[in-house]
């Protein structure tokens, strides 16, 4: 065998290797307490997507009756799912998903979920430098893609994202503790910016300074009910599930048991409201506010720098690095187990380097919508899988961890009910928003009805 | 040196927001709030890295 080329068993045993600093399970003396939990997740939920997602609200016609109750709605059954779902889980096993998923499907099926995870974080990262090159392109007048553009609309935009592309990669090569510590401090300041930009711009769009005709005023000058031109247009229940589905991966995905499994109890989970409500209701109003005032042009920097000037421009910049950074460096590091031994710096710079030409093409953050909504339906199946087997497996007489004791390389069950999951989300002829809900029953159904078919064969 | 640092980087922070304020409230024209949001934010950012990046005592 050639020195590239690498057997499962290999692999495996390399990527255990990178996440073996959390193998065990957490100990009862290093639990968090629930105010860090509120700091945590009140930092995470405020970044460079929401300068983006508020704003396509407004310009997919949605009304400000729909886009209130719905980000309520849908805010709270996110809460309650990492409440009810994800925490609980996370504070019996004290386990990542990464380790409890091993024991479940095998080490083949958490190397194919890494890769997986590790190309779509290559996505999110190229969208976040689009949304920072909106900014920087106002210093040297670089006019933004237009609402309609698939392909960059000039070379001065290629050289502008390649540029700030590189330097983030460059940042994600050189390390992550200190641009990490460096977001935590960014994020209240981000957070300001979004109120004070809206502030800012409210008396510009007619509201009195009691706020007695703000109502008006959305849904006349902001949520007016009118998509912009070629957007579809949003009701209630397109708010209320992308709020549901905005951080699928996370909560019904699971992935947040990293976190969750310091938590002292299962109710720690409801302490997700201190990131949704803030992140994913405020700042999601205060985006659109800022896009209704400069006529609904879709440009993440100039609304920032029309309403808060220089530090607005420049809030927008951080807030896509930010956010790009921690996706370049994990991409790298999940990616780091199938290369033939490179280093992390290597890989990280061809990682960057993808993510880099994928962030010149401006559709990857005009859609971004709709990535998020493919991003959570993809992972989700996974978290239907892991839930069927903690609870349901065990309700029903069938053996748990079945890769586990049979030392199984891949669980072909859960292979199959993965991609099942899928081509049955993707033929739905509904709107893809919905897809993930009747998706997630058919991945825990199909589940136990395979395990239960194979224990009595057994 | 830590809390004195803690308490001036939220003066910072409450100044950028207090300008935001005095613009929605019409007591500062457009023009001034941007400029004093930019310079609370500068002092903002300064101030806590230096909270942030100080070496503990000891």
């Amino acid at each position: 065998m050639s020195q590239t080329e690498l057997t499962a068993e290999q692999l495996a045993a390399r990527m255990d290797k990178l996440y073996e600093f959390d193998r065990e399970p957490v100990d009862e003396n290093r639990l968090h307490s629930n105010s860090r939990f509120a700091g945590l997740l009140a930092g995470e939920h405020v970044a460079a997507t929401e300068f983006v997602i508020g704003a396509f609200f407004v310009l997919h016609g949605v009304t400000a009756a729909d886009l209130f109750s719905g980000l309520i709605v849908g805010n709270i059954l996110a809460v309650l799912s990492w409440a009810f779902l994800c925490a609980p889980i996370a504070v019996q096993t004290r386990l990542t998903l990464y380790w409890y998923l091993r024991r479940i499907a095998g080490p083949g099926v958490t190397i194919i979920y890494n890769i997986g995870n590790a190309f779509l974080f290559c996505i999110l990262a190229g969208a976040m430098i689009s949304v920072s090159a909106t900014a920087l392109g106002l210093a040297f007048d670089i006019p933004g893609p237009q609402l309609s553009d698939i392909y960059p609309n000039s070379v001065a935009w290629v050289l502008l994202t390649f540029a700030i592309g590189m330097a983030f990669t460059a940042v994600a090569i050189l390390g992550f503790e200190k641009v990490g510590q460096f977001a935590e401090l960014c994020s209240p300041w981000i957070f300001l910016v979004f109120i004070a930009g809206a502030l800012a711009m409210l008396p510009r769009l007619g509201v009195a300074t009691d706020f007695s005709n703000f109502w008006e005023v959305a849904n006349q000058k902001i949520w007016t009910g009118r998509p912009s031109p070629g957007q579809e247009q949003f009701h209630f229940w397109h708010i209320t599930f992308f709020a549901w589905f905005a951080n699928l991966a996370m909560h019904v995905g699971l992935s947040d048991m990293a976190l969750f499994r310091y938590a002292r109890n299962w109710k720690t989970g409801f302490y997700s409201a201190f990131g949704m409500f803030p992140g994913h209701f405020l700042a999601w109003i205060c985006s659109g506010i800022m896009v209704a005032a400069v006529d609904r042009e879709m440009n993440p920097g100039l609304m920032a720098f029309t309403a808060a000037g220089i530090a607005g421009a420049v809030a927008v910049f951080i807030a896509g690095w930010t956010t790009a950074n921690p996706t370049l460096y994990r991409a790298g590091l999940a990616l780091q187990v199938v290369t033939p031994n490179w280093p992390r710096w290597r890989i990280t710079l061809i990682a960057g380097a993808a993510t880099t030409i994928v962030a010149c093409f401006p559709v990857v953050f005009l859609k971004l919508l709709d990535y998020v909504a493919i991003y959570g339906l993809l992972l989700m199946p996974i978290g239907a899988i892991v839930v069927a087997e903690h609870w349901i497996l065990p309700r029903l007489g069938i053996p748990q961890f079945e890769a586990e004791r049979k030392g199984k390389q891949i669980s072909w069950t859960v292979l199959l009910v993965w991609a099942g999951t899928l081509l049955f989300c993707f033929a739905l002829p509904i709107h893809l928003y919905f897809r993930w809900l009747p998706g997630y029953f058919v991945a825990l159904g199909a589940y136990v009805l395979l395990r239960k078919v194979r224990a009595q064969k057994a | 040196m830590k809390p004195l640092l803690w308490i001036l980087s939220i003066a910072a922070l409450g100044g950028c927001a207090a300008s935001a304020v005095m613009v929605f409230a019409g007591a500062m024209d457009e023009a001034s709030f941007k400029t004093t949001f930019l310079v609370c934010s500068v002092l903002w950012f300064a101030i806590s890295s230096v909270r942030i990046y100080l070496p503990a005592k000891g």
